[in-house]
C-alpha cells in the first residue's frame, strides 16, 4: 500500500506541467488495480507454497479417501483383475449393522476407556512423584520414562512371554500355569492387551506430564503454600488447572493412539479370542490382508474416519472450554 | 504346522497360527539356539504371456514343451517357496544340483516368510506383475487359485509329456485335483498325527506300543493316565481348526456340502452333521471331565507340545513335520525323562483315512510358454523318487511316491527313527472318499476361523457342543456365502 502514490501527494509536489486530470486518473486506476493484483499475487504465492503439501495430501489422503468411499459401494473380488460387483448401499448397510462391526466398535470404545484414563492417571502420578527435589531422582525419571524407548512389538513380545500359560512368569504368579492363557480368555484378553498398552504408553504420558509440571510457576505454588494449602489442595486447585492444556493434549493424543492400536493386538491375540480384542483398525486390516475384501474394509474405514472425526470434534468442543492456557 | 510341516495350519488372520515357523522358531528358542531369520523377498522376472486356459479343460499345448525346445537357453525361472531351516537348506542344495545337471533351465529361488504372506504377495502380484514362474502354495488355497484363473493346470503338462503318475500316493494327487483335472503337483506334504510320551503310558500301566486308535480309547487311556498321576491331563487339545478337520475327516465326516466341495462349489458348512457332532461332543467331554488340557488358540502353536514336555499332558495332535524340532528340543536335555513317540490319529472308528496337507507346486499362467515347460521340468525333478526320499529323510515331509520309500536314504532314516514313518503310513491307509480327500472351499480361512470360534466358545465360554457347533456353522456359512457372492458364483 505504501508504495502507491496518492493523487494528493502528486498535487502537493506541484507537477504543474502535467495536465491536471491525467495523473489523478492514472493514479486512481493504478490504485484500484494494484491491490487487486497484489492480492491475486499473494493468493497465488500462498497456493504455490501450499502446493507441495496439497499434492502430498491429495495423493496420500484425499485420493485414498475418495477411493475408499467409492469402493464401499462394491463387492470386491478376492483377486485383483476379476470384476467387482456394484452393490449400492446394500453392502454398507450390511456391514454397519453386522455383528462383527458393532462388536469391533464396542471393543474399540472399551479399549479406549481401559487405556486412556489409566494411562493419564498413572502418568500424572509418576510425574508428581518424580517432581520432587530428591537425591537420585534423575534415576527414577529415567526409569519412569524408559518405556518410550521400547517399541510396541518389543513390549508385546515381552508380555506375550510373561503371560505364556506353560512357562510364563505372570501365569506362575497368578497361579494360572497350565490353564488357558489370559490372552485366550474372552473375559480377560482385552484387559491384558490394555495393560500392555498402558505400560507401553506410560513413558510418553510421564514425559508429557513432567513437562507440564515443570511449567507450573514455583511462585504460584509458593503463594498457595503461604495461604495454607496442603499437598492435596495444591494438586487439586493449583497444579491440575495449570496442567489442563497438558492433560487435554494427553487425552487427545492418548485417544488417537488407542484408536490406532494395532501392533500389540496383532502380536498378542490377532483379534481373538472370539473377536474380543478385534478393534476396528485390526478388523480393517483383517479384511484387507486376510480376507482380501477391500469393499468391506472400505465401508469400515469410512466409518472409522467419521467416528474419529466426530470424536475429535466433541473432544475439542467439550474439553477445550475447560482448558486454561494462561500462565 | 505347515511350513515345514503340516496341513494348513495356518489359521491366518485373526488367530493366525504362525504355525510351522512359529513352532520351529519357538523350538529353536527353547533349545537355546538362534531363531531363524526369515528370507527376504527378491524381485522376480515375469514375462506376460498367453492367456490362462480354463482350469477344467486340458490343453497340452498350454504347457509349452515345444516352446522350451526352441527357446534360447537356459530359460530363467523363479520359484517362490516357504521352506525354512533344514528344509530350506535342502531345497537350496537340491536346486543347485538341478541347475548344474542340465543347461536348459536355470532356477532362481525366492524364499517367502510363510504361506499367508506369500499368498498376499501373490495376489498383489496379479496387479503389479511381480509373479513367480512357479510357487509352493498351501492346501487351503486350491479353490482360490482355481477361481483366480492365474495358474496353468499341471494336467496340461502331464498330458503333454505323457507323465506317469501311478507311483504317486492317490491321496496326495487327489487333494490338488479340481473336477478331474490336476491343478498342482503335491510336493512338500504332511498330515496331522498323534504325539505321545511313552513313559507316561508306562507309568499308567498302559502299553506304550499300543497308543489309542479311537476316541473312546483316548478317553479311557486319559482316565488311567490322570488316575495314575502319570501326567496332569491325558491329552492337550489346541483349539486349532485343522486338528478338528483331520479328526472329522478320519471319522468320515464331510467338512462342507456338495461332497466336500468336490462335486460342486461348496455353499454350506457341515459342522452340525451327526459325525461332526460326535467330534464336538468328544472334545467337550474331554474338557469338562478335565481329562484334556485346553491350550487355546496359542498363536505360536507350541503350548500343547510343551505340555507333554512339562508333564501337563501325555498326548496331543500336531502336524507330522514337527517331529524334527520336537526331537531336537528333547535331545537338548532340557526335559529329562520325557520321550516323544508318534502314532496315527484316533477317530470315531478305525480304518479311516486323512487328507494330505501342506505344499504343492503351481505353475503361473503369467509365465511364458517356455517358462511353463521349464517349471514343469523342475517339478518333475523335485517330485522324483530320489528327491522325495531325500526331502523326507532330511526335512521330515511325507514322501508322495511309493518308490521313494524303497530308497536306502529313507529306509535308513525310518529304521533309525520310526517316528518319521507314521505320517506316510497314515496317508496310505483308508479308502478314498470325499470326506477324507479333503475339502475345497473358497474362503477356507473363513471356515477355519468359524471352527476356531466354535472351539473357543466351548473351551472358554463353556458353551454346549450343540450351541458351539451351530455358532461355528452359522459363521462358516456366512463366510462361504460372502466369498461366493464376491466372485459372482451365487
Amino acid at each position: 500500500m505504501s508504495v502507491t502514490a496518492p493523487p494528493e501527494h502528486l498535487d502537493a509536489h506541484g507537477r504543474a506541467e502535467s495536465p491536471p486530470e491525467r495523473p489523478p486518473a492514472r493514479a486512481r486506476s493504478r490504485a484500484a488495480r494494484s491491490p487487486r493484483r497484489r492480492r491475486t499475487l499473494e493468493v497465488l504465492l500462498a497456493y504455490g507454497l501450499l502446493l507441495p503439501s496439497l499434492l502430498v495430501f491429495a495423493v496420500f489422503v484425499f485420493y485414498p479417501l475418495v477411493r475408499q468411499i467409492y469402493l464401499s459401494f462394491f463387492l470386491t473380488p478376492p483377486f485383483p483383475g476379476e470384476p467387482k460387483h456394484y452393490a449400492g448401499l446394500s453392502q454398507i448397510q450390511q456391514v454397519l449393522t453386522s455383528h462383527d462391526f458393532l462388536n469391533s466398535l464396542w471393543v474399540t470404545v472399551l479399549f479406549v476407556l481401559y487405556t486412556v484414563p489409566a494411562g493419564l492417571v498413572l502418568g500424572l502420578l509418576l510425574a508428581v512423584l518424580a517432581h520432587q527435589q530428591l537425591r537420585g531422582i534423575r534415576f527414577f525419571r529415567t526409569v519412569f520414562s524408559s518405556t518410550v524407548a521400547t517399541s510396541v512389538a518389543v513390549a508385546s513380545v515381552i508380555f506375550f512371554t510373561l503371560l505364556n500359560p506353560q512357562i510364563g512368569l505372570f501365569s506362575y504368579w497368578f497361579g494360572r500355569t497350565g490353564q488357558l492363557s489370559v490372552l485366550d480368555d474372552p473375559r480377560l484378553a482385552l484387559l491384558a492387551v490394555s495393560v500392555v498398552t498402558v505400560w507401553q504408553n506410560l513413558g510418553l504420558a510421564f514425559i508429557v506430564m513432567s513437562a507440564g509440571l515443570q511449567a507450573v510457576p514455583d511462585d504460584l505454588l509458593e503463594a498457595s503454600r503461604v495461604d495454607g494449602a496442603g499437598p492435596w489442595t495444591r494438586l487439586r486447585h493449583v497444579i491440575l488447572p495449570m496442567l489442563s492444556p497438558t492433560l487435554f493434549f494427553a487425552i487427545v493424543v492418548g485417544s488417537i493412539l488407542s484408536l490406532e492400536a494395532f501392533g500389540q493386538i496383532d502380536i498378542l491375540t490377532s483379534g481373538g479370542p472370539l473377536q474380543h480384542t478385534n478393534v476396528l483398525v485390526y478388523a480393517i486390516y483383517d479384511q484387507v490382508f486376510n480376507q482380501n475384501n477391500q469393499g468391506r474394509a472400505a465401508v469400515m474405514t469410512v466409518a472409522l474416519f467419521l467416528i474419529t472425526l466426530v470424536f475429535t470434534l466433541i473432544q475439542i468442543r467439550l474439553l477445550e472450554r475447560r482448558v486454561t492456557y494462561e500462565r | 504346522m505347515r511350513n515345514g510341516t503340516g496341513p494348513s495350519t495356518r489359521t491366518g488372520g485373526r488367530r493366525r497360527s504362525r504355525c510351522p515357523h512359529a513352532v520351529l522358531a519357538a523350538a529353536a528358542v527353547l533349545a537355546t539356539s538362534g531363531v531363524t531369520a526369515l528370507g527376504a523377498v527378491g524381485p522376480s522376472a515375469v514375462a506376460g504371456a498367453a492367456t490362462a486356459p480354463p482350469s477344467t479343460k486340458v490343453v497340452p499345448s498350454a504347457c509349452g514343451l515345444s516352446a522350451l525346445a526352441k527357446a534360447r537357453q537356459p530359460v530363467q525361472i523363479t520359484m517362490w517357496h516357504t521352506m525354512t531351516q533344514t528344509n530350506n537348506t535342502w531345497l537350496q542344495n537340491s536346486v543347485k544340483h538341478f541347475n548344474g545337471m542340465q543347461h536348459q533351465v536355470h532356477v532362481n529361488l525366492v524364499q517367502q516368510p510363510d504361506y499367508p504372506s506369500e499368498f498376499v504377495k501373490y495376489k498383489a502380484g496379479l496387479t503389479s506383475g511381480d509373479l513367480p514362474t512357479l510357487a509352493q502354495f498351501e492346501d487351503t488355497t486350491v479353490q482360490q487359485l482355481v477361481d483366480s484363473h492365474s495358474t496353468v493346470p499341471v494336467q496340461d503338462c502331464i498330458a503333454a509329456s505323457h507323465y506317469k503318475t501311478n507311483d504317486y500316493l492317490p491321496r496326495a494327487l487327489a487333494f490338488y485335483r479340481y473336477h478331474g483335472v490336476q491343478q498342482s503337483m503335491p510336493w512338500s506334504v504332511s498330515n496331522v498325527i498323534m504325539y505321545y510320551n511313552p513313559i507316561d503310558f508306562q507309568k499308567a500301566g498302559l502299553n506304550p506300543n499300543k497308543p489309542p486308535q479311537t476316541f473312546a480309547q483316548v478317553t479311557a487311556d486319559s482316565k488311567k493316565i490322570v488316575a495314575a498321576h502319570a501326567a496332569t491331563h491325558g491329552i492337550a487339545l489346541p483349539a486349532k481348526p485343522y486338528v478338528f478337520e483331520f479328526l472329522l475327516a478320519k471319522s468320515g465326516g464331510e467338512y462342507v456340502n456338495n461332497g466336500n466341495g468336490r462335486k460342486a462349489r461348496a455353499t454350506q458348512a457341515n459342522l452340525t452333521s451327526p459325525t461332526a457332532m460326535k467330534v464336538w461332543n468328544w472334545w467337550n467331554q474331554l474338557l469338562t471331565s478335565h481329562l484334556a488340557l485346553a491350550t487355546g488358540s496359542d498363536p505360536n502353536n507350541i503350548d500343547h507340545l510343551i505340555a507333554i514336555a512339562t508333564g501337563n499332558a501325555a498326548m496331543t495332535f500336531e502336524a507330522s513335520g514337527v517331529i524334527g524340532p520336537a526331537e531336537a528340543v528333547l535331545a537338548s536335555g532340557q526335559y529329562p525323562g520325557v520321550q516323544i513317540r508318534t502314532a496315527p490319529l484316533p477317530a470315531l472308528a478305525t480304518g479311516g483315512g486323512v487328507p494330505v496337507g501342506d505344499g504343492s507346486l503351481w505353475i503361473s499362467a503369467h509365465a511364458s510358454l517356455a517358462q511353463r515347460a521349464a517349471a514343469w521340468k523342475l517339478i518333475a525333478y523335485l517330485d522324483s523318487p530320489e528327491q522325495q526320499a531325500s526331502l523326507a529323510a532330511e526335512g521330515g515331509y511325507v514322501p508322495i511316491r511309493r518308490s521313494a520309500t524303497k530308497l536306502p536314504v529313507l529306509v535308513q532314516r525310518w529304521t533309525s527313527d520310526p517316528n518319521y514313518e507314521v505320517g506316510y503310513t497314515q496317508l496310505t491307509t483308508g479308502t478314498l472318499s470325499n470326506a477324507n480327500i479333503g475339502s475345497l472351499i473358497g474362503d477356507y480361512q473363513g471356515v477355519r476361523n468359524a471352527v476356531a470360534d466354535g472351539l473357543e466358545q466351548m473351551v472358554a465360554n463353556k458353551m454346549s457342543p450343540k450351541k458351539a457347533a451351530a455358532f461355528a456353522e452359522n459363521e462358516a456359512n456366512t463366510a462361504i456365502e460372502n466369498y461366493n457372492s464376491r466372485i459372482g458364483a451365487n
